[in-house]
């Protein structure tokens, strides 16, 4: 396990202000935020690469703070992963062995095992400067596990692969993250990748960890603005808590009106609050058919006055009381016959809204 | 139009210059006469080959020195950053820029000092004497040297001695198993440049270690010594193996593929 309390590090320009997570030995963390927002900074402190000014490390229950960076066991994967250029591939799975003053003889068998499962073997006597991506990725990741490191910090590990192998690559690093039992902090700016990847997440906007927990938690309820804003909801507003009912509230903005699920019933009539609508959680309403009861409480009446195509999806722009923007897979936009100018009926999905700080 | 204006411009201030140096180059052969062949003079021809011989192996000494001191400096300048950095910048690279012959006489009254003549009397003679050669073209150098090998550093991402110290490895190790091989190729330009640059030191040489025939002249002291006496022929003969070197120093930097 691995926890960072109040770790705060300033430069002339940037500052880290009071980081705190814990990383239990199953988690697959992901630290997930915007370039320039100082992931990397983050995790240079914490392997000690740089010096921190206020805050503790502790991994296994031991105090690592003022370690020595050669002496805290964490392997680092870096973004370009680093491999060492005037090195093999199989003396730079080696270095820390070597560095460490372990006779090969000892770890032969962890090593010829860490190859297979990484399919290092016929790339063993290659220059890294003729691998893929993918395979440099793999050596480097052999590279810091040989050492049997007691925590793995993998910097923005598929930067630098191509998309399509990405994804498959995604898979591949869970399962060998697995295989070795390790408590890993794995850096993204990903959102595909934090919410295929991680159990538990953290925002870091800024230098600050603005939200931290399960990803079901971080994903579905942004704690603010900022945390919506990053997670890609679109559709925020800001209002009033008119009427309360059950446990539903109905709040009120400049044009819109509309009823959320109040959970616990958290608040009150006459509170101010943000609210943001998520795209894929608004709904076009076909003609003549029932309307889903989660959809019902709120239904708008709007003309399309834009359509973006991407890869497979279609984001439209829906003109009502306010503007909408909602998306959806492109077979949709042929299915509902859609055209710019089109009049059509949109219904919000009830556990789409999500209320937060103002 | 303007875009070729504009590069008819750049290749005339090319050509102008390659131009006017190989002039200068080639109105040495005109000094050079084949039938008065200074080869013939014995005292002439050990003169020439001992101002050969001494100015290669003072400056091999000095920017082998230059090299080894440098490394560590480069490598502090390169990888931290410490208080009053820019003073020690500037003093560390002032001999870079400074009249020799001011250097030389800087060294001269400091081995006037109670510390110089200390130095003198207890370890080493270095005014009039050899070692003073290759102390003046050890500092003209090292400057260089500093520079060059600071440059080489800063181009080698420190995130290759991160690793290697997350995997273990002490600071001594990164920098003999990493950024030294990372290093290798700005190693050997960094040495070609202060051999360069020592070879054809003089202001600092000549002030320092004098100018005795047979014992402290230096190809340029040599050059000099033959222009003062008005024995032209030898001048352009010694000129003519300086440049020759001087081409072959630059063939090898050429090669360096950095």
């Amino acid at each position: 396990m691995i926890r960072v309390s109040e770790l705060n590090f300033n430069t002339d320009k940037f500052e880290l202000k009071n980081i705190s997570i814990e990383i239990l030995d199953d988690d697959y963390f992901v630290l997930l935020g915007p370039s320039g927002s100082g992931k990397t900074t983050l995790a240079k402190c914490i392997c000690g690469f740089y010096k921190i000014k206020k805050g503790k490390i502790i991994i296994d229950e031991k105090d690592i703070t003022n370690k020595l960076v050669e002496d805290r066991m964490i392997g680092y994967v870096p973004q370009n992963y680093a491999l060492f250029p005037n090195m093999k591939v199989q003396e730079n799975i080696l270095f820390g062995i070597k560095m460490r003053k372990i006779k090969f003889q000892e770890i032969k068998n962890k090593f010829e095992e860490l190859i297979k499962i990484l399919k290092l073997e016929n790339l063993l006597f290659r220059s890294v400067e003729n691998l893929s991506g993918g395979e440099k990725q793999r050596v480097a990741l052999a590279r810091a596990l040989i050492i049997e490191p007691k925590f793995i910090i993998l910097d923005e590990p598929f930067s630098a692969i191509d998309i399509g192998l990405k994804k498959s690559l995604w898979f591949e690093i869970k399962e060998i993250i697995k295989i070795f039992k390790i408590p890993v902090m794995h850096i993204t700016h990903n959102l595909d990748e934090a919410a295929l990847l991680g159990n538990k997440i953290a925002i870091l906007i800024n230098g600050e960890i603005i939200q931290y927990g399960n990803q079901n938690d971080v994903f579905n309820k942004p704690k603010n603005e900022n945390v919506a804003k990053y997670l890609g909801y679109k559709n925020i507003f800001a209002g009033k808590v008119i009427d309360t009912l059950e446990d539903k509230i109905i709040i009120q903005s400049e044009k819109l009106r509309i009823i959320a699920n109040n959970e616990g019933n958290k608040y009150h009539k006459g509170d101010e609050v943000k609210f943001s609508i998520r795209a894929q959680d608004i709904k076009i309403i076909k003609e003549n058919f029932p309307i889903r009861e989660e959809l019902k409480d709120n239904l708008y009446d709007g003309e399309i006055i834009s359509a973006y195509f991407l890869f497979d999806t279609c984001i439209l722009l829906v003109r009502s009381v306010v503007d909408f923007e909602l998306i959806f897979p492109i077979y949709i936009y042929h299915r509902h016959s859609l055209f710019i100018g089109k009049k059509i009926k949109i219904g919000i999905w009830l556990k789409g809204i999500s209320i937060f700080e103002k | 139009m303007k875009n070729k204006i504009f590069l008819v411009a750049c290749w005339l201030i090319l050509f102008f210059f390659v131009f006017f140096f190989l002039s200068i180059i080639l109105s040495i052969f005109r000094f050079i006469n084949p039938e008065k062949n200074l080869f013939n003079n014995e005292y002439l021809k050990k003169e020439i080959y001992f101002a050969i011989k001494i100015s290669l192996i003072t400056s091999f000494i000095s920017s082998i020195f230059s090299l080894i001191f440098s490394l560590p400096i480069a490598y502090l300048l390169s990888r931290y950053t410490f208080p009053l950095k820019n003073l020690i910048e500037i003093i560390l690279f002032f001999p870079m820029i400074i009249s020799p012959v001011a250097l030389g006489t800087m060294f001269l009254i400091f081995f006037k000092t109670p510390i110089g003549i200390f130095i003198e009397n207890t370890f080493i003679r270095f005014v009039f004497e050899v070692p003073g050669l290759i102390l003046a073209q050890l500092i003209v150098a090292f400057g260089v040297s500093v520079n060059l090998l600071k440059v080489t550093f800063d181009s080698i991402n420190i995130e290759y001695e991160e690793i290697a110290r997350s995997l273990g490895a002490k600071k001594i190790n990164t920098f003999i198993y990493i950024l030294l091989p990372l290093a290798k190729k700005g190693l050997l330009y960094t040495f070609l440049l202060a051999f360069a640059r020592a070879f054809s030191e003089f202001g600092a040489s000549v002030t320092l270690a004098g100018a005795t025939p047979f014992k402290t002249e230096t190809l340029p002291i040599a050059i000099y010594l033959s222009l003062s006496s008005g024995n032209i022929y030898l001048m352009a003969i010694l000129t003519l193996i300086s440049i020759s070197i001087s081409f072959f120093i630059l063939f090898l930097l050429k090669q360096i593929k950095l």
